[in-house]
């Protein structure tokens, strides 16, 4: 008899341990709060209960996960899901550590993938295969001051590069100590800014039909982008608050610049903590005529390839929680990114939810609106980073008034394909 | 045939060890990755030879690095040394204050570098910082101080020099201290004045703190990171791009290992070098009492 009680312990024993599941995630403060609850959540399901426990870690900001990843795959200690940037899409996708979605999707009927907004779907497709779940989605917008519109006598914010260059005098005071606009330090306003007037940054095809080979900041979108930009500073209507997401928050939030454009992400936290009306807007572009649009910005769930296919699966089903309508909606309402579902945003459209926050609705209808075209489905390159720092610096020189546009621009596009050719190139020995 | 005596070799293994591990070993392996191409995930390697040194050799932007480098050294090190042994002398002249100042001048050296920097981006910011308002009240219009290229190093050394004045303070005061006070005596009833008795007696006293402490800035403002991390990400346009964040963002943003450890190379060589010509100076300057 107590042989037999021992036996079935032993035997119960390893049924009854849950199998954990690391996710590896870059969200602080309020926003490490949410996914905490929403992992104790799918903790606390039955279906869940004795078969899989996730634990959630945050392993600093998106550069520094990455990073974290690489040096955990060298001792096979690595995550079963990270949270991935989306610029970390290709050197992902050239990892061989992942699963991709598709593979688990496509065996799962239950999976809407058709729910999945088509703008947000296309940036993480790569040869028509999913293969991360896009999870916190954002987009930039412009963020603006009605109190101050009213005083200087406007009703809306500018939808043109001329637009905004006439409203500018009027919110900028005589001592500058005012400004019109302000924005980050951040290849990612220029980025967005080409794609809005339909411009690709890589050739061909944004790295979408085959490796990027070629950047083309100094077309003619990247150039008026940066053109405006110096224009306004040179005017003393731009607050340029240099690198960082911080300065140009802290700087529309004391009131020191009318209109502020950042990720739809902080849309909660600026409404609530500002001593004024906010409104927000989409981002204006140099020609309406011309179709282009936004790229959706964020980040992606992705699953890691193990020794344990069971693993995987438990893994899979904890990404597949994240994109479920519940989660979504509470993602959505707890943090400013928006949902990647449309039943979701159906739902919460019914119940009347943007009426009350109108400034959240900008960012869906600015993205569902975009043309679906390469510029918007967003660009792909294993050496992003490093992209995005020559863009900020030529952007730095230009507004310090050390090299013309075109030249800034033109020297950014050679370092990044120098970048390009030595990274292909070590993927060919592959 | 002579013995060998252990207990020394014995004692001293620990230390040995660990610094094997942690300093020497890693050393080396960044030496043996400079001459490798590095694949960001899967680590494998491929054998490059000087590449990675030649690549540097002909960016303009390590140059630059370089040069951002040694302006940093220059305007961290000296204010440093001036303004603490100038902050150290008036503690040390007037005691009775000397324990509450030595606190408040202690107390950033105990704040972390991420905090001090937040700080410092508040300050900064051209339009709702408070230190363009202080300027603004004098009717000046301050510089755009982390986002003007001209300014943002500055900016950068004045929240350095801040954030490790306590650190040199205490150093000078404990050197302060061990100076014999009748040697002050003696030099003021021979008749020299405060600022020869500075000059030719403080200070050559002083000598072995103020090379311990240039010594020690220096290896730092070689090494600082953080604040650069914070207030500027190495911009506008590379003015604060120093040779450590260079490293730093080709490693673990970039994720080019061999070129990043080619950069180490070069930096361990520069402090090297560095420390050596301190050494061989502070040979014939510094008295040792």
């Amino acid at each position: 008899m107590k042989l037999l009680i021992l036996a079935s312990l032993i035997l119960s024993g390893p049924l009854q341990a849950a199998t954990t599941i690391q996710f590896w995630h870059s969200m602080s403060g309020p926003k490490a709060k949410v996914i905490d609850q929403l992992v104790a959540d799918f903790n606390a399901r039955a279906e869940n209960k004795g078969k899989a426990e996730v634990v959630a870690q945050y392993v600093g900001s998106y550069p520094e996960g990455v990073n974290k990843l690489r040096t955990a795959l060298i001792g096979n200690r690595g995550p079963h899901v990270a949270q991935i940037y989306d610029i970390g899409t290709q050197v992902m996708i050239d990892s061989n550590a992942v699963v991709p979605l598709h593979e688990f999707t496509s065996k799962d009927p239950s999976f809407a993938a058709e729910q999945l907004l088509p703008q947000i779907r296309r940036y993480y497709e790569v040869a028509g295969k999913l293969y991360s779940l896009p999870f916190a989605t954002s987009n930039p917008i412009i963020y603006y001051n009605v109190d101050a519109f009213e005083k200087a006598g406007l009703k809306s914010p500018p939808k043109t590069f001329a637009e905004l260059q006439m409203a500018c005098p009027k919110l900028t005071d005589a001592k500058k100590q005012k400004t019109c606009i302000t924005w980050p330090l951040h290849a990612w306003f220029f980025e967005e800014f080409v794609a809005r007037q339909g411009g690709e940054l890589l050739f061909p095809a944004n790295g979408r039909t085959a490796r990027a080979e070629k950047a083309l900041y100094s077309e003619p979108p990247g150039q008026r982008f940066v053109s405006l930009w110096k224009t306004l500073v040179d005017k003393g209507e731009f607050a340029n608050v240099g690198r960082g997401w911080q300065p140009a928050n802290h700087n529309f939030l004391a009131d020191r610049s009318a209109m502020m454009i950042t990720s739809t992400s902080d849309v909660f936290e600026i409404t609530n903590k500002a001593s004024f009306r906010v409104m927000t807007a989409p981002l204006f572009t140099f020609d309406p005529a011309v179709p282009g649009g936004t790229v959706v910005g964020g980040n992606s769930l992705w699953i890691l390839k193990r020794k344990q296919k069971e693993e995987e699966q438990l893994a899979y089903s904890f990404v597949r929680f994240m994109a479920s309508p519940s989660v979504q909606e509470s993602w959505h309402r707890n943090t400013g990114y928006f949902p990647i579902r449309q039943d979701v945003i159906d739902s919460l459209k019914a119940k009347g939810f943007y009426k009350k926050y109108p400034g959240a609705w900008t960012a869906i209808e600015q993205l569902r609106s975009s043309a679906e075209i390469p510029a918007t489905q967003g660009a792909l390159m294993g050496v992003f980073p490093q992209a995005r720092e020559y863009i900020e610096s030529a952007v730095e020189e230009v507004l310090a008034g050390q090299k013309a546009v075109e030249k800034a621009l033109k020297d950014a596009e050679d370092r990044t394909n120098k970048a390009l050719e030595r990274y292909n190139r070590l993927k060919q020995h592959g | 045939m002579r013995r060998i005596d252990w207990l020394p070799w014995l004692l001293l293994s620990p230390t040995v060890l660990l610094l094997a591990i942690f300093v020497v070993y890693p050393a080396l392996y960044s030496i043996y990755l400079s001459t490798q191409n590095v694949d960001p995930f899967t680590h494998r390697t491929i054998f490059v030879g000087w590449e990675n040194y030649l690549e540097l050799a002909e960016s303009a932007e390590y140059w630059k690095s370089l040069k951002v480098s040694l302006l940093f050294t220059l305007y961290t090190v000296i204010p440093s040394i001036v303004v603490s042994l100038a902050v150290a002398l008036a503690l040390n002249a007037k005691p009775y204050i000397n324990g509450f100042f030595r606190t408040l001048f202690l107390m950033p050296v105990a704040v972390s570098s991420a905090m001090a920097a937040m700080l410092w981006i508040f300050l900064y910011n051209p339009t709702a910082g408070f230190l363009n308002y202080v300027l603004s009240t004098a009717g000046v219009v301050g510089p755009n101080w982390l986002a003007d290229p001209t300014w943002s190093l500055v900016a950068v050394a004045i929240a350095t020099v801040w954030k490790e004045l306590g650190f040199n303070v205490i150093f000078f005061l404990a050197g302060l201290a061990s100076v014999p006070p009748e040697l002050n005596e003696a030099a003021r009833i021979d008749g020299a004045n405060a600022w020869q008795r500075f000059w030719r007696v403080t200070l050559p006293m002083l000598s072995p703190t103020v090379f311990f402490v240039g010594v020690v800035s220096v290896i730092h403002s070689f090494e600082s990171f953080g604040q650069i991390h914070i207030l500027t990400r190495g911009g506008p346009a590379g003015a604060t791009n120093v040779l450590v964040y260079s490293l730093y963002r080709d490693a673990f943003e970039n994720f080019r290992s061999g070129f990043a450890s080619a950069q180490a190379v070069i930096l361990f060589a520069i402090i090297l070098a560095a420390t050596f010509v301190q050494f061989r100076i502070g040979q014939k300057r510094v008295h040792y009492a």
